[in-house]
């Protein structure tokens, strides 16, 4: 049980941080901000990956937060395949789109927390 | 159980230290938050949310969005909440309904979703920095009402520019 619940706050610490990376990119210069979505979207893609491994045993509302935070942090990554052509303002919607999308993985993530803690508490 | 919560302080660094205590029973593992700011109220009125130094240029817009996602400003009357419905509305009853508590001028306050299996967490460090806690449930906040995005999802250093 220690290990889903380190496992999980070990997801949305991870998640938090590309978070905060992204806002941080929004002051870069284009070449600057290309690197860094694409480096962003493969940090998401490997977390959505890694949290695929701790959804078997959670508790089924834990388990549909995780489930959400995958697709997020999936449809976060997309953004990444329309880098290469991108305009400077372009580049910057698609950086606004991707924080959007890790916002509500980190707040699904957070959620799974909750619900892990909760459980935990209870007994 | 998931609840909003504001706690109002006296000034900004009550506020500041108010956020990161908050974040710390996070860490804890007593309370989850979700989301949190800090809001001030200046002495002519106006709100603003506070941002993080590196990124004033992010926080600028959302900050101007927060405004009206957290019914706030002079058509509002001073009450200050967590939802557009009381700035919409305009009337001063249901501002003070859907937030559930008045910011004065020169006022500042944590607002932040929370998970929380009881409450004496949070208003016992609240409490103990001077702040004065107010909470809403989140079940009775009408969904298409509360914008969350103005909040942080992780502790931040408070600058207001």
């Amino acid at each position: 049980m220690s290990k889903i619940k380190d496992a999980l706050d070990h997801a949305r610490s991870e998640a938090q941080d590309l978070h905060k990376n992204i806002e941080a990119s929004t002051a870069k210069d284009h070449a600057a901000l290309r690197a860094e979505i694409q480096s962003t979207a493969a940090r998401a893609q490997q977390l959505a990956g890694s949290l695929k491994t701790v959804v078997d045993g959670q508790r089924s509302d834990a388990k549909q937060h995780i489930k959400d935070a995958i697709a997020q942090l999936d449809d976060a990554a997309k953004h990444a395949g329309d880098v290469a052509s991108a305009s400077a303002a372009q580049l910057k919607e698609l950086n606004a789109a991707m924080l959007a999308k890790v916002r509500d993985a980190v707040q699904s993530l957070s959620h799974a927390v909750a619900s892990q803690r909760s459980t935990t508490a209870a007994k | 159980m998931d609840n909003y919560i504001s706690v109002v302080f006296s000034n900004d660094q009550k506020a500041f230290d108010g956020l990161h205590a908050l974040w710390r029973l996070d860490g804890t593992g007593d309370v989850t938050v979700h989301g949190a700011a800090v809001l001030h109220r200046d002495n002519f009125g106006d709100v603003q949310v506070a941002t993080k130094q590196t990124d004033p240029g992010v926080r600028t817009a959302i900050g101007v969005a927060a405004g009206a996602a957290a019914g706030v400003g002079a058509a509002a009357g001073g009450f200050v909440g967590l939802t557009a419905d009381a700035v919409k509305s305009g009337e001063h009853e249901e501002a003070a309904y859907e937030s559930g508590f008045v910011l004065q001028n020169g006022q500042s306050a944590v607002v932040a979703e929370v998970s929380e299996d009881w409450t004496t967490p949070v208003d016992t460090a609240m409490t103990a920095l001077g702040g004065m806690v107010f909470r809403r449930p989140k079940s009775s906040v009408r969904d298409d009402s509360f914008d969350p995005d103005y909040l942080y999802p992780y502790d931040y250093d408070p600058y207001f520019l």
